[in-house]
């Protein structure tokens, strides 16, 4: 599929292009708004007071430190957004040669690699992702290597799978058989077979590292004030009182959370219609 | 003067398409069914037969079709009235199908016996007890070896030919009246086929349970069919009875069929082939449906649907219809 | 059989070793921060009480060493003593073991008893309005991140509403039965509404493959009605697939399911593992790490079991 075919069918997929736009301008927004208002999210209002309604200096009010909660939303979604975006990177950095390698030359390799993610599948990645925390501090380069790290078997066992299944494949038994290597063989016939649901899987993974990072930043494992993420912002909010009397201070970042992770879910769901609807993921 | 069993009247099945619209994948045919008899219904794929075949025991899937018209009179009532309570009752007892591919027609995660039990029970209260016995003497009557063993089974156990066995076993389970066969063998391997065959033709002897065949092989009919019905693009094209269809084929379609199959009674050095596929079912062609692959199209078959041409019981749908044996 | 739940077993003991050994290894290097933790913010402590406190809790030895000490003592039944608690470990996981049980195991079987026939009545009408809706209602459940479901569920219903409480798992002074109904609502709806997601949607793949299958039809044709056709042949043969993924998600469950404790205040032992993370308090991580591990596992092993019950074709060699 050329990519003139490949926009043309995904066009057609109404809710992945609603996914997509949304993205984009939430990025837009997120990345040239601060700049160009000269927004500061760190800078106390104290005039403005704590916990300040919504008001026209504070679009969205303040929260506990009289901070504008507009910037650090903003701010915090720089954060976010660049999290969801690069962890999944650094799981398919990790999973797609060990899930190749695990798939390809079975034996050893297979034992010991899908041996090894079914001892990390087999923990909650949240606790594992705050103990790791607690060692290094946290910072979005780190969240996004942990965030990374924790999900590296979800790739590593999609490629695995795939592999396995394009090995059956007698084009393969005609390659071995025309004395080609290895490294050709998996450069050459299994890797493009593999690579459409691992680039499906990447918008999936997305919003759960999008859900990771919050989740984290809301237990305090995250990132911390004075920084912004919308999940340190929304852990205001186990302050009972701040949860019931100034719903301002969590909800919008509550909700762009919301939205974000279902717009790359919509994404993944129109990328994997777009390429192969039966595709194993 | 043979009974009546199923008579079945200007059946039309309508499949809803994507963009809506709808279209006849069966298009008004009749035919009519005595008891203790085998009626083939022969056809390419795509012509209509399993669909036929699904509405007379009203298994159409809601997704692929619903009867649009006509009439379905079995034993004299009318099946198309019937609420699916009623049809419940009918199914199994009184009409039995099976199906293309025993691979995939039994259970996996049940037993053998659980599976016949099953069916005896849909219809008569009977013990555990009781319905261990009915099976394994229904499976000893099919031929299986070892009925016991076997109703311990999984189906995986089980070869493609013994599962078709236990699946003829398990229609027959409450003596129907009727039992569709929809290409029962086609999934089989030839040696087997046969078998299969023959085991159907056999019970329906020893039972009186009448046989709707469905298949695509002419020479299967030969050996088995007491009347033909050849449907073409969901139409009617030829129906008598297998005499009539054998002896004299008039349909132009039925011709090729004929001369499709391998003849050691004939000294032919070909076989004939028929150019082309059934016609897209939103691409039929205005007039006679099988005009653009009939040798003996002429400028009348593209005005409007053939007239039936009868002679007693022997219909023909075509301008041009003539005995003539290939 | 006996062999393969043997194998089975091994090797998750095997799983369990690595997981503890690893996540040891890793609190060994913070384990220096918690005696600072432990001295107190006020408490100035001489060198040489450090080092005694050091030797004492044979913070002097190699991990390895420690780690294989840990190992025999949790052989013997010692989980050690918390540092933050200062009672036995054992004792403070017992504690908090059965609310966690309870909410999650409350949570499950509610997931399960709505996730299935919505989902089952998805792949019977695919494209329907049903169908449409309650993948809304899955793709919901599935993507929004639990914390936010329980602060908008807080705010709504225990603050708007003034339905149900927001804290704890009893009023004070108050053990009935009722009381402990009230305050569960809230928290089980969270984690039922979650796992119903997944449940609906794997519910409803697995079925819609199932519904196509020919024994169906069969079924059908043998004059069963259409309820018995669904439940006892479509529905039967999919829960093996179900089952499988829900294999995959315990873990996840168990991870959500400590966010809902700690938002909640509910005593149970995912909401003490955060509480032991923050505080450093090693031993009680251990602990509760290697419970963790047991049940996930534990879980795993019967899962399979199911499976292999449920579905004739499995041999365990």
């Amino acid at each position: 599929m050329n990519s003139s075919e490949f926009w043309k069918k995904f066009r057609t997929s109404k809710s992945a292009v609603i996914g997509l736009s949304f993205l984009l301008l939430e990025a837009l927004a997120v990345y040239l708004l601060p700049a160009l208002f000269r927004m500061d999210p760190v800078a106390s209002d104290v005039q403005a007071g704590f916990f300040a309604a919504p008001s026209a200096s504070h679009l969205l009010g303040t929260d506990g430190a009289a901070r504008d909660l507009l910037a650090r939303t903003l701010y915090g979604g720089q954060v976010s957004l660049l999290v969801g975006v690069a962890a999944p990177f650094i799981s398919v950095l990790l999973g797609l040669p060990l899930g190749l390698a695990a798939g390809y030359y079975r034996g050893m390799a297979e034992t010991v690699i899908m041996r090894a993610s079914d001892v990390f599948m087999s923990f909650p990645s949240v606790l594992l992702s705050m103990i790791l925390l607690s060692i290094i501090s946290p910072s979005p380069g780190t969240l996004i290597a942990v965030i990374g790290i924790m999900d590296w078997p979800v790739i590593a066992k999609l490629v695995y799978g795939n592999v396995l299944s394009i090995r059956e494949k007698e084009y393969i038994d005609g390659a071995v058989s025309i004395g080609r290597t290895d490294f050709e063989i998996l450069s050459h016939e299994i890797l493009p077979g593999v690579l459409s649901p691992v680039f499906v899987s990447i918008s999936f993974r997305s919003g759960g590292a999008i859900l990771q990072e919050s989740g984290l930043s809301f237990l305090g494992a995250g990132i911390r004030p004075p920084q912004a993420s919308w999940g340190s912002i929304i852990s205001a909010a186990q302050d009972l009182s701040v949860l019931t009397r100034t719903p301002w201070v969590w909800a919008p970042s509550g909700l762009l959370i919301v939205l974000t992770i279902m717009s790359f879910q919509f994404l993944g769901q129109g990328l994997r219609d777009t390429l192969d609807p039966k595709m194993k993921l | 003067m043979p009974e009546t069993l199923l008579e079945v009247k200007n059946l039309t099945i309508n499949l809803k398409l994507r963009n809506r619209a709808e279209v006849s994948a069966v298009d008004g045919i009749s035919f009519s069914m005595n008891r203790g008899e085998t009626l083939g219904v022969v056809g390419e794929s795509g012509c209509g037969k399993t669909l036929t075949a699904s509405a007379v025991i009203r298994l159409l899937s809601p997704y692929t079709g619903y009867i649009a018209g006509g009439q379905i009179l079995f034993e004299g009532e009318d099946l198309t009235k019937k609420t699916a309570r009623q049809m419940q009752a009918i199914r199994g007892q009184k009409i039995s199908m099976i199906f293309q591919d025993p691979m995939s027609s039994l259970n996996p995660v049940y037993r053998i016996e659980t599976q016949m039990r099953e069916a005896l029970r849909a219809h008569r209260k009977v013990s555990a007890k009781e319905a261990h016995r009915i099976s394994a003497e229904m499976l000893r009557k099919v031929g299986i070896p070892l009925p016991e063993t076997r109703l311990k089974e999984y189906p995986h156990q089980l070869s493609g030919g013994q599962r078709q066995r236990v699946l003829i076993a398990m229609a027959l389970l409450s003596n129907p009246s009727l039992l569709i066969a929809d290409e029962p063998t086609s999934a089989l391997d030839v040696t087997i086929q046969a078998q299969i065959l023959d085991l159907i033709r056999d019970l329906r002897d020893e039972t009186g349970t009448a046989v709707m065949l469905i298949t695509h092989d002419m020479g299967v009919v030969a050996e088995n069919a007491d009347k033909v019905l050849v449907m073409y693009a969901g139409k009617v094209a030829e129906y008598g009875t297998a005499r009539d269809i054998f002896t004299c084929p008039t349909h132009p379609y039925t011709q090729c069929l004929l001369g499709s199959i391998p003849r050691q009674d004939l000294d032919v050095d070909y076989l004939t082939t028929i150019e082309g596929i059934v016609p897209p079912l939103e691409q039929m062609p205005a007039g006679c449906r099988f005009y653009d692959r009939c040798p003996l199209r002429s400028d009348v078959c593209q005005e409007g649907t053939p007239p039936p041409r009868r002679i007693g019981e022997h219909v023909t749908f075509c301008h041009h219809a003539s005995c003539v044996l290939p | 059989m006996v062999r393969y739940l043997y194998e089975r077993i091994l090797s998750a003991m095997l799983t369990m070793f690595i997981v503890t050994a690893i996540i040891y290894t890793l609190l060994s290097l913070v384990q220096g921060s918690a005696l600072d933790v432990m001295g107190g913010s006020g408490g100035e402590m001489s060198h040489a009480d450090y080092e005694a406190i050091r030797h004492n809790l044979g913070l002097d030895l190699p991990v390895w060493a420690r780690y294989g000490q840990w190992l025999r003592n949790v052989l013997r039944g010692d989980f050690g003593v918390s540092y933050r608690y200062g009672v036995p470990v054992g004792e403070v996981i017992a504690q908090r073991f059965g609310p966690s049980a309870l909410l999650i195991g409350t949570g499950l079987a509610f997931a399960v008893l709505l996730g299935l026939p919505i989902g089952i009545m998805a792949a019977h009408r695919p494209g329907s309005l049903w169908d449409r809706l309650s993948s809304f209602f899955a793709l919901a459940g599935m993507t929004a991140p639990r914390f936010i479901i329980c602060i908008t569920f807080i705010y709504f219903f225990s603050f708007k509403l003034r339905l149900t409480p927001s804290m704890g798992m009893h009023t004070v002074g108050n053990a009935s039965f009722g009381d402990l109904v009230i305050h569960l609502i809230l928290p089980v709806s969270i984690i039922a509404f979650s796992k119903m997601g997944y449940l609906i949607k794997q519910t409803r793949s697995a079925c819609l493959e199932v519904f196509q299958e020919d024994y169906l039809n069969t079924a059908r044709a043998k004059g069963l009605s259409e309820t018995e056709v669904i439940l006892k042949h479509g529905l039967r043969t999919a829960v093996a697939p179900i089952l499988t993924q829900a294999m995959a998600e315990i873990p996840e469950l168990v991870g959500s399911a400590a966010i809902v404790e700690k938002i909640f205040g509910w005593p149970g032992i995912g909401a003490l593992m955060i509480e032991a993370i923050r505080n450093r308090d090693v031993p009680l991580i251990m602990g509760v790490t290697l419970v963790i591990a047991v049940v996930v596992l534990l879980a795993n092993i019967f899962l399979d079991i199911a499976y292999g019950l449920l579905d004739p074709r499995v041999s365990y060699r």
